[in-house]
């Protein structure tokens, strides 16, 4: 067991990059930080604390594109989820897959479903969809038409026709 | 159930194509080949390639990235072939007919390049390994009917 | 003219063009590894927010075949983690029975495809035929053999009778008598030594950096398991009363991941029968109508690693997020840590050692240093691998003829 709180350990680590920090749950921690110093939050969540990254989150809000890094603190039996946002119209933030390699292939997915742009990722190509998606649209936006995107109409069930088939 | 061993008259050669499934179905497909279901007794044998074989055993709701390669295989298939759509997924989308990678189930996107294909539904979530034998068998019986031609298609 | 291979990931379509892993070879040793996903890709997030509440562990279920409970059971422990509750006390024994069982299914799976990948046969029939005892047990407790459907936010759905929890204490005491078979045969054998020892090694800083999870990362000296580190359910109450407790070993390599898999086995048949004997009387659902706005977390030791589930709601009937994350997703990344440095034959070894979940790998395609294209089967990949094993053996003095004078025809 710890000896001090982890969330005052993050009070004191993160200092005044902390714009709101909680924990509403005995083993979760949500803070929040302002998308300039995601990447210096995440090094010493990763590196010092000895956070283990689950996976990376995005929603897509009213503000913008909210991300959010999930670590779990194996030793102290916390996890802290890490918030940021991209802002709109450009939504554009820093990447900490520039930081430690497990965060690469997370942004990419986010790159390709949401359309954010990560400064500093070392490799960003499309990872998950598919080669012939429609360029600019992305899936899991809040604006995107469900029912017609541009050469592509969802399948819509036809009952069978009864003269070519059989029973058998 | 019972196997009437004589209507399997020839031992078919099968080849499996996994098109984005959640691979309960093509566990179940090799659950037959294992010694509690064993139809390696019948002949029926999985083989390597597209060109090898006498029917296609496509599982999954096909995505968009997977179709043009299902397709290519087919082509591959040498003909007279069947095609069993195993899982309800293959046979109508199941739960994924509204997403936006859907590219149809297998009869649509089969009958795309040949509309006189051969397709068996075998539904079910996962189909049992009996119902797997069961189709096979009603399906080499119906083709043995065909060639007959006691049944029009 | 040189040719790389690429293991393909098992029984997956072997069309041509499609690459999933792009090895740089450079002779038979591999350089580099580049992987292409997206085969397989379904849309799920996408769908689970037009379905209410409780049509989303059905959806989530079909997620994945083999690990059909681990993805539902870390769903409903996100919804609860909203609604700030646990599950009555019957629930909580209920559920880690199921999950266990279907850790052990899916481990003798892993464990026969490896053996049919080195050329062990039997050990692929044995494997499945012991798996069919699990499966039967499975199915006079829930009903199916595979997708149960009996989480749901609060308890579960289905109750346990007493003639299936006595089959199933027979039905372990049978597994636990194949295991220890397996363990012996499997681990005692000189020609396995050789093959697996040493073969693609992932190290514990490596393990660290790519954060890999489950039996990929215990065997590299890497101390975790959700199990133990956020306990649920009746794990924590296991695990202070020891009766287990998570493998980890030091080497790293393909030998300690097999052998990390089979003690685990051993281990859930341990939790499972302690479950079933002090299951407590009572209910087992909580009787939750409604999920308040608020987000959550779950997550849970699958048998492949950290399955992880963010949900977040408004108190409408529908999810506003839910986000997954299988544990392949974070595995398949270390290839790049493992692969380079080893020999052509022994790429699907190396590959089939996370254990990828089919539904998260795709092909693999080829490219050699002067940019040849070749895409090979996985007859030719498993071919190769079943005949280095059969060199080896004619080293230790096992056989005496030569398997690889047919190619030098």
């Amino acid at each position: 067991m710890p000896d001090k709180p982890i969330i005052d350990v993050l009070k004191e680590k993160l200092g005044d990059m902390i714009k709101s920090i909680d924990q509403p749950r005995k083993r979760r921690i949500y803070l929040f930080v302002d998308r300039d110093d995601v990447q210096d939050a995440a090094r010493t969540i990763f590196y010092d604390m000895g956070g283990r990254l689950c996976t990376a989150s995005a929603i897509d809000t009213l503000q913008g594109v909210e991300i959010i890094y999930h670590f779990y603190l194996d030793h102290d039996q916390m996890m802290v989820n890490l918030k940021t946002l991209a802002p709109r119209p450009d939504l554009v933030t820093k990447s900490v897959g520039a930081v430690f390699k497990a965060a690469e292939w997370i942004e990419r997915e986010i790159m390709d479903f949401f359309g954010v742009k990560f400064e500093g990722h070392p490799d960003p190509r499309k990872l998950l969809i598919a080669d012939d998606f429609p360029e600019g649209l992305y899936p899991f936006r809040c604006d995107y038409p469900q029912r017609e995107v541009e050469g592509f109409k969802p399948y819509i069930n036809e009952p069978p026709n009864p003269d070519e088939t059989c029973e058998l | 159930m019972s196997l009437k061993i004589g209507s399997l008259k020839r031992s078919i050669w099968v080849y499996h194509l996994a098109c984005s499934p959640c691979n309960n179905c093509d566990i179940e497909i090799l659950d037959v080949l294992t010694p509690r279901f064993d139809v390696e007794r019948f002949g029926i044998v999985l083989v390597g390639s597209p060109r090898h074989a006498d029917a296609l055993l496509v599982t999954g709701m096909v995505n968009r990235q997977i179709k043009p390669r299902l397709q290519e295989a087919y082509r591959q298939t040498p003909k007279p072939c069947v095609v069993f759509a195993i899982g309800s997924c293959a046979v109508s989308g199941n739960f994924f007919r509204r997403s936006y990678n859907m590219a149809g189930p297998v009869d649509r996107v089969i009958k795309e390049i040949d509309p006189n294909a051969i397709v068996v539904y075998v539904p079910g979530c996962p189909p049992k390994p009996e119902a797997i034998i069961s189709s096979v068998v009603k399906a080499i019986k119906f083709l043995d009917n065909l060639k007959k031609k006691k049944v029009k298609v | 003219m040189k040719e790389t291979i690429i293991p393909i990931g098992p029984f997956h379509p072997l069309l041509e063009e499609p690459e999933l892993f792009v090895l740089r070879v450079d002779g038979e040793i591999v350089v580099d590894v580049d992987l292409r996903i997206g085969w397989n890709h379904r849309g799920i997030e996408k769908l689970s927010q037009g379905l209410t509440w409780d049509q989303v562990p059905y959806l989530i279920e079909r997620i994945c075949g083999i690990c059909s409970t681990s993805h539902p059971y870390a769903c409903v422990l996100a919804m609860e983690d909203i609604l700030d509750m646990e599950a009555p006390p019957r629930a909580q024994y209920i559920r880690p029975v199921v999950g266990e069982l279907e850790r052990i299914h899916s481990h003798l799976l892993w464990f026969g495809l490896a053996g049919h990948f080195i050329g062990y046969n039997t050990v692929f029939m044995w494997a499945w035929k012991y798996r069919e005892l699990v499966l039967d047990s499975l199915e006079r407790l829930t009903g199916n053999r595979n997708h149960y459907a009996m989480f749901k936010a609060g308890g579960v759905r289905r109750d346990f009778s007493d003639e299936a929890m006595d089959f199933t204490m027979k039905a372990m005491d049978e597994v636990e008598k194949a295991l220890k078979m397996f363990l012996g045969v499997a681990l005692d054998d000189p020609v396995l030594h050789k093959r697996l020892k040493g073969v693609g090694v992932l190290t514990y800083e490596d393990a660290i950096q790519y954060s890999a999870v489950g039996p990929t990362s215990r065997p590299s000296g890497v101390d975790h398991d959700v199990r133990r580190d956020d306990p649920f359910d009746a794990y924590g109450p296991a695990f202070e009363a020891g009766v287990w407790k998570p493998i980890v070993l030091q080497d790293g390599d393909v030998f300690a991941k097999a052998a990390c898999r089979i003690l685990e086995m051993l281990e859930s048949v341990k939790i499972i029968r302690w479950c079933i004997e002090n299951m407590p009387d009572g209910e087992i659902d909580a009787g939750v109508t409604e999920i308040p706005p608020g987000e959550g977390c779950g997550h849970y030791e699958a048998p492949r690693g950290e399955v992880f589930h963010y949900m977040r709601s408004d108190g409408t009937g529908y999810p506003v997020r839910h986000k997954v994350r299988a544990p392949t997703y974070n595995n398949l990344p270390t290839y790049k840590a493992t692969c380079p440095g080893a020999h052509i034959a022994d790429v699907t070894l190396i590959t089939a050692s996370i254990d990828p979940c089919y539904c998260c790998t795709e092909r693999v395609g080829i490219v050699d240093k002067y940019n040849n294209y070749r895409s090979v089967k996985q007859e030719y990949l498993t071919k190769l691998s079943v005949e280095k094993t059969l060199a080896l053996k004619r080293d230790l003095g096992l056989i005496t003829w030569d398997p690889y004078a047919k190619l030098l025809k």
